[in-house]
């Protein structure tokens, strides 16, 4: 019987129906929602302390038209922080595994802020495509350079957290399944490797917390250049 | 528009008031003419006539 690792990544079906709806809906099911009590609860408490200061930090930088994108940036990143935290039990599936899932959500917002800057400000918009100081003979180069990575933000906003989900979740799916694997052989090597397990799963867990960070740092950065 | 650029016009002259990598009209313009040289290059070779062989008697 052979495992194919890549099970974990398929998008699951019960009975023909896509369980997807409810991965990506299972989110707004465990938040707590505010209440209309005078002092909320310590969960809500926390939650509104995190908003507060998520919001704060990422909005410090960008100028006052920028802050109506605050509901949106705040929102994503629950979304990806609590997507990607859940996917660490085991056995549950990952919606940000999927490519199109990230891209469904980097493309739109990415071409969001190219639009509002074209609209709003063209000229500083497109002057962003050269860099200040430029020497003369360089400058179509960095231009054709800058333009290209400006073409390239939005996939590598997808892969970037698709690829850490994915690269994470199979490692840690090799090691346990060594781990299993060697215990009744090797039972010093299988404590090692279980040891490796623990730490990877520390890291996992940073790492899903830091890419759901990044992820919406960039497109603040992308928005504050525009607005 | 007022900007950290602001008030650097009067050090360029001539060609390179238009075009420079300082203030911002002067990068908006090297943008456009970028792009601009790139549409005229694709253009042309896109336009260009291409030769046929010439058709000998056998």
């Amino acid at each position: 019987m052979t495992v194919s690792l890549f099970d974990q990544f398929e998008s699951p079906l019960f009975l023909g129906i896509p369980l997807m709806a409810i991965a990506l809906v299972l989110p707004w099911a465990l938040l707590p929602k505010p209440c209309s009590r005078w002092i909320s609860g310590r969960y809500l408490t926390l939650q509104n302390w995190f908003i507060s200061r998520f919001t704060h930090q990422i909005f410090q930088p960008i100028s006052h038209p920028g802050y109506k994108w605050a509901l949106l940036f705040t929102s994503l990143m629950l979304f990806l922080i609590t997507v990607n935290m859940l996917g660490l039990l085991p056995y549950t599936y990952t919606p940000t595994t999927q490519l199109s899932v990230n891209m469904g959500f980097a493309v739109p917002l990415w071409l969001a802020t190219v639009i509002i800057g074209m609209r709003n400000q063209p000229s500083l918009s497109l002057a962003h495509l050269l860099p200040e100081g430029t020497p003369t003979p360089l400058i179509p180069v960095l231009i054709i350079i800058e333009t290209i990575s400006l073409f390239i933000r939005p996939l590598a906003l997808g892969v970037r957290l698709t690829a850490n989900l994915t690269a994470g979740h199979l490692l840690l799916q090799l090691i346990s399944l060594a781990a299993f694997v060697l215990l009744p052989i090797m039972t010093a090597t299988a404590f090692l490797t279980w040891s490796l397990l623990v730490l990877l799963t520390l890291l996992e867990i940073a790492v899903a917390m830091i890419q759901a960070y990044v992820f919406v740092l960039l497109l603040s950065l992308y928005l504050q250049e525009n607005v | 528009m007022g900007g950290h650029d602001a008030g650097m016009e009067h050090q360029f002259t001539g060609v390179s008031r238009f075009f420079n990598s300082q203030t911002y009209l002067g990068r908006r313009n090297c943008v456009l003419a970028t792009y601009a040289g790139v549409a005229a290059i694709f253009l042309f070779f896109k336009l260009k006539p291409k030769k046929q062989p010439a058709v000998t008697d056998k």
